[in-house]
């Protein structure tokens, strides 16, 4: 039975090559749409999958609490971890380590430096180590090439490293007993080499330290009201329940602080398999990076499942169309004996083999889209799926889905023709099934228009934010940024330093460039008495005296910060032309604006300037104020002449100001226009799936036409028999999809107007929605579509009716 | 066999009724070969319909080997009908992606034959029919002759007791014609019983008796 299916399904297949190639061609650009996704998916979900003892790990989070401040972490005290294998049973192990960054290391004579191949891609990963105690290697499942993962990790100065960063840098896969220089810091001895770890783990590292090497190097290890330094993951015997283990914290930190510091920590056991999704908005400092943002990849899931259902679309309107050619077949069957549900499992499976078949076509388009895409991506987000037992279920759960949705219609449909009408020749009312087809063909071109207008926006909207003037000197600036503890005042020493150089002409210290997101703010009020819901919000910049000449922002009134005048640090603030706009002040100079515990007075207006055009949601005014202790950023501007010999003259002094911390710098015109690369690399991948999306609609009208065309040869023929002319019947035909088209741009303009205005509201500038656009990506579908349909039509148009009539 | 009793078929067309079959009172015995004859639209096709269960009718009785199939639903008038009954149609109506070995095998899928069963009647069939060379065609690979020969073959491959041939002879010319009467009379010497509709004189006359309609009443 199965056999008889199987073939009567194939030949069908190979009879009508125009629909079947137009149908597998379809789906398989919607699969391959689908499984990039789904790929997507299941590397998100397989987080952590390497680690054997998964369902058995916890991460300790702790939680400090006092009249000042509230700290959410995901490290505890360093000592923690080994106080409670020693104090709790129930506790089997517990992996205590402290992750750091490395920026070079120095084999021999060599020193190389280690960079992070994605810095800024929330990524730590190739400049990433992390100093682990012994239990480190029981808990986590981190197999071992050489060495005895019993006593590696033991002795101080000992370290492993991957195999893959052992041939980076020994060129030999086995450098066990070769010592390394981290840092320029301290030395150690490899005695062991890591199997190389997977890229779906926070745990990811190169170089694996023993925990001992910290304590000799000066780190604090052994204090217990240093709060959140360090990681600790338990692991507990199956059916421990961890609330119970939470429960016996509170006895273990009263041995080593007061009982009134006790009360402070709060402390949770974190499942390990829960940590990657729930890292975002936890409001914990100290997540390990990467984490699992499930948000992001929704607008694009979507985009794929429309897709996907354009294609669905060309099948049942094929199918349905066609119906005429199988009726036949279907009336036969029936006569000698098929059951109506026997008759649907056949089309079904018929349909099910179509979507096999574009599965099959859809792997090495999902290759290739793979190969496009991964450029973009900022990490490895796509699992190899050929050994993966997800991806080949949904590959499965995939076929049967599109083939049920896609032959679900056409089956019912065909499978309920009447034996005696469909033998006698008569055909059905055939007024539902157009009314269909016209529906879906509406569906297609309205997502088309949709992908359309989405591109054609955010095309124009990236062009307009990058070309748009900001208001201040941006070319040819570098940035420093400052980590230590002591940034502001490393901040400060570099700027005297260097200002003394030949290299560089000017400088400002601020906690934020303009370029860059603004990350302070404050609240303030226009009137003295700070009435609760009267308050405003600003960006809050604070910068030194030269940060507005810096920048070249140009004063229109009152003054710039000056040394004469001491008051300026204290409640000085400039602002600009739109903050005063905003808040409808007349006379700025002078003029208070009232913080929660004091005043800021303007000294001064400068003209508009912008640090993002990204949209900062609520604020509205922006303040540059005074204030030495928030700096954090050096921002240089090299003198003229040799840009690379600046460079290495900024890095000598930092070297000989800040020894120890490591010299980085950056570009404030690269910065820029990375605020916006999110939206110019969208822009790329949203006009591929919009040309994907018009082929398939475009692709599916081909097929309808050419198929209209045939079944209406003889109308044709007889309409040019009583003297309609090639241009009437092309109308004729074509009449019908310029009147859906239109339909569908009528569906499609609110939608996308709707779905655009949502997406600019994320800048500050945004084009303005033209009707022009809408216009544009209207009849740009329309005439494409006619185009399409052109050929056939004209074809149909020209045939001879002698032939189309000769046969009744 | 056969026993119609005061059957009457009717359509609604609008306000009134459009009868096709008056007051039809039929006997058919087994191993008899009925040709119904009579003018276009009398109701030939609608009366050969019915004993065939594909069509319903408004009133009367009709029973089949004393099962009252007027009162019979959907599914047990098919079960009936893909027991007793095999079809053959003026157009063949062969299924063309279905070679002719694939064509004759299709009603015994439908009837659950295990494999065994279905290619040995395949193969004695092909043999008897003497198309055994012609097995691997398809349909539009053969003459129209040979296609009704295919045509009769699967009628009549599951052993059916009656055999219904709606004008089997109107699209061949007069030799094929000839070749697919003798056979059906071979067949309903066989004991086969057949009924036939067919506008041909010399048809009906291989036929043991003949029917006339007109209006859809049965004259004589």
């Amino acid at each position: 039975m199965i056999r008889n299916y199987l073939l009567s399904a194939l030949r069908n297949i190979a009879k009508q090559k125009l629909y079947t190639s137009i149908n597998i061609f379809g789906l398989a650009i919607g699969l391959a749409l689908c499984l990039l996704i789904l790929s997507n998916i299941s590397y998100e979900l397989s987080f952590e999958s390497n680690q054997l003892n998964r369902d058995r790990i916890y991460r300790l989070n702790g939680e400090y609490h006092s009249a000042e401040t509230e700290i959410y972490s995901a490290r505890v005290m360093a000592p923690l971890g080994s106080a409670i294998t020693d104090e709790i049973t129930e506790v089997e192990k517990a992996a205590t380590f402290r992750v750091s960054r490395i920026n070079a290391v120095k084999i021999g004579d060599e020193r190389v430096k280690v960079v992070d191949p994605n810095p800024g891609a929330l990524f730590i990963h190739h400049d990433k180590m992390i100093f682990a105690n012994p239990d480190f290697l029981d808990v986590f499942t981190m197999p071992l090439l050489h060495g005895n993962p019993k006593t590696v990790l033991r002795e101080p100065f000992t370290l492993l490293i991957t195999e893959k960063a052992a041939l980076k840098y020994f060129e030999t896969s086995d450098p066990v007993g070769e010592t390394i220089k981290i840092n320029d810091e301290f030395e150690c001895q490899v005695v062991g080499i890591l199997k190389d770890i997977p890229q779906n783990t926070q745990l990811y590292c190169d170089f694996l330290i023993s925990y001992s090497t910290l304590e000799k190097i000066g780190a604090d290890v052994k204090s217990w009201d240093v709060f959140a330094t360090d990681y600790v993951y338990i692991l507990l015997p199956k059916n421990v329940d961890p609330i119970a283990i939470e429960r016996k914290l509170p006895a273990i930190l009263s041995k080593h602080l007061d009982s009134n510091a006790v009360g402070k920590y709060k402390f949770d056991l974190q499942p390990l398999k829960d940590i990657y999704f729930s890292a975002i908005g936890s409001g914990r400092s100290g997540e390990l990076s990467p984490i699992g943002v499930v948000a992001d990849m929704v607008p694009y899931g979507l985009m794929a499942m429309f897709i996907l259902m354009q294609a669905i679309a060309n099948f049942i309107n094929l199918s349905t169309a066609r119906s005429a050619d199988r009726r036949r077949e279907v009336g036969v069957r029936k006569v000698f004996g098929a059951f109506r549900g026997q008759l649907i499992r056949q089309f079904l499976g018929e349909s099910i083999l179509i979507a096999c078949i574009a599965m099959l076509l859809s792997l090495p388009i999902y290759e290739l889209f793979k190969q496009l895409v991964n450029p973009i991506l900022p990490r490895e987000m796509l699992v190899e799926f050929y050994n993966n037992p997800l991806m080949v279920a949904s590959i499965i759960g995939l076929i049967f889905l599109v083939g049920v949705i896609a032959g679900f219609y056409p089956a019912f449909h065909l499978s309920r023709f009447k034996t005696i009408t469909v033998l006698q020749g008569k055909s059905d009312s055939k007024s539902t099934k157009s009314w269909l087809r016209r529906i879906l063909v509406v569906f297609q071109f309205t997502t088309a228009i949709i992908f359309i207008l989405v591109s054609i926006t955010i095309y124009r909207q990236v062009k307009y934010v990058t070309s748009y003037d900001l208001g201040f000197n941006q070319k040819n600036i570098i940035v420093l940024d400052f980590n230590s503890e002591n940034r502001a005042n490393d901040c400060q020493l570099m700027k005297s330093e260097l200002i003394k150089s030949v290299n560089v002409s000017a400088a400002t210290m601020t906690n934020n460039p303009l370029g860059r997101k603004n990350r302070s703010y404050c609240i303030f009020y226009l009137n003295e008495n700070r009435l609760e819901g009267e308050e405003r919000y600003a960006d809050l910049i604070y910068a030194d005296q030269d940060y507005t000449t810096f920048f070249g922002l140009e004063l229109v009134q009152g003054r710039t910060f000056s040394n004469e005048h001491p008051d300026d640090a204290v409640n000085g603030v400039i602002v600009n032309e739109s903050t005063l706009k905003e808040l409808g002040i007349e006379q700025p100079i002078g003029y208070k604006l009232y913080t929660n515990n004091g005043f800021l007075e303007i000294i001064g207006v400068v003209k508009n300037y912008y640090g993002t055009l990204m949209a900062t949601g609520y604020v509205s005014a922006s303040f540059i104020t005074i204030n030495p202790e928030k700096f954090e950023t050096l921002v240089l501007k090299p003198a003229p002449g040799n840009l690379a010999a600046a460079i290495i003259a900024i890095e000598k002094v930092w070297k000989a100001t800040l020894p120890g911390q490591d010299f980085k710098y950056s570009f404030l015109d690269d910065e820029i226009r990375n605020n916006y690369s999110e939206y110019s690399d969208s822009g790329a991948i949203m006009l591929a799936l919009t040309l994907l999306s018009i082929l398939i609609a475009l692709i599916g009208i081909l097929g309808l036409v050419s198929f209209t065309a045939e079944q209406r040869t003889k109308e044709i023929g007889i309409r040019k028999v009583l003297g309609s002319s090639v241009a009437d019947i092309v109308r004729l035909l074509s009449r019908e999809f310029v009147i859906l088209i239109t339909i569908a741009n009528l569906i499609a303009w609110p939608i996308a107007y709707l779905m655009m205005n949502s997406m600019l509201q994320e800048f500050s500038v945004r084009i303005s929605l033209g009707f022009g656009t809408f216009l544009l990506a209207g009849s740009t579908a329309i005439l494409l579509a006619l185009l399409t349909v052109a050929f056939q039509t004209i074809k149909a148009a020209n045939a001879n009716p002698v032939d189309s009539l000769r046969y009744e | 066999m056969i026993k119609l009793r005061s059957v009457t078929k009717a359509y609604n067309s609008g306000v009134d009724k459009t009868f096709v079959l008056r007051n039809i009172n039929l006997h058919v015995k087994e191993g008899e070969f009925i040709s119904i004859m009579g003018p276009s639209g009398a109701g030939k096709s609608t009366l050969l319909h019915i004993i065939g269960m594909l069509d319903s009718i408004s009133d009367g009785e009709y029973h089949f080997f004393d099962q009252p199939v007027h009162a019979l639903n959907e599914k047990k008038r098919a079960a009936l009908y893909k027991e007793y009954l095999g079809f053959v149609f003026q157009s063949y109506h062969l299924i063309d992606d279905l070679t002719v070995y694939e064509n004759l095998e299709m009603p015994l899928l439908y009837k659950k034959y295990n494999s065994s069963e279905r290619k040995s009647l395949v193969c004695d069939t092909l043999d008897r029919f003497q198309i055994v060379g012609k097995k691997n065609l398809f349909p539009n690979q053969l003459s129209g002759g040979q296609q009704q020969l295919v045509g009769v073959a699967r009628a009549i491959i599951s052993k059916p007791k009656l055999l219904l041939a709606d004008e089997p002879t109107g699209n061949l010319h007069s030799v094929q014609g000839e070749e697919i009467m003798q056979l059906l009379s071979n067949l309903n010497q066989d004991r086969t019983t057949i009924i036939q509709v067919t506008h041909s004189e010399k048809n009906a006359g291989y036929g043991t008796r003949i029917l006339q309609l007109k209006d859809g009443w049965i004259e004589n």
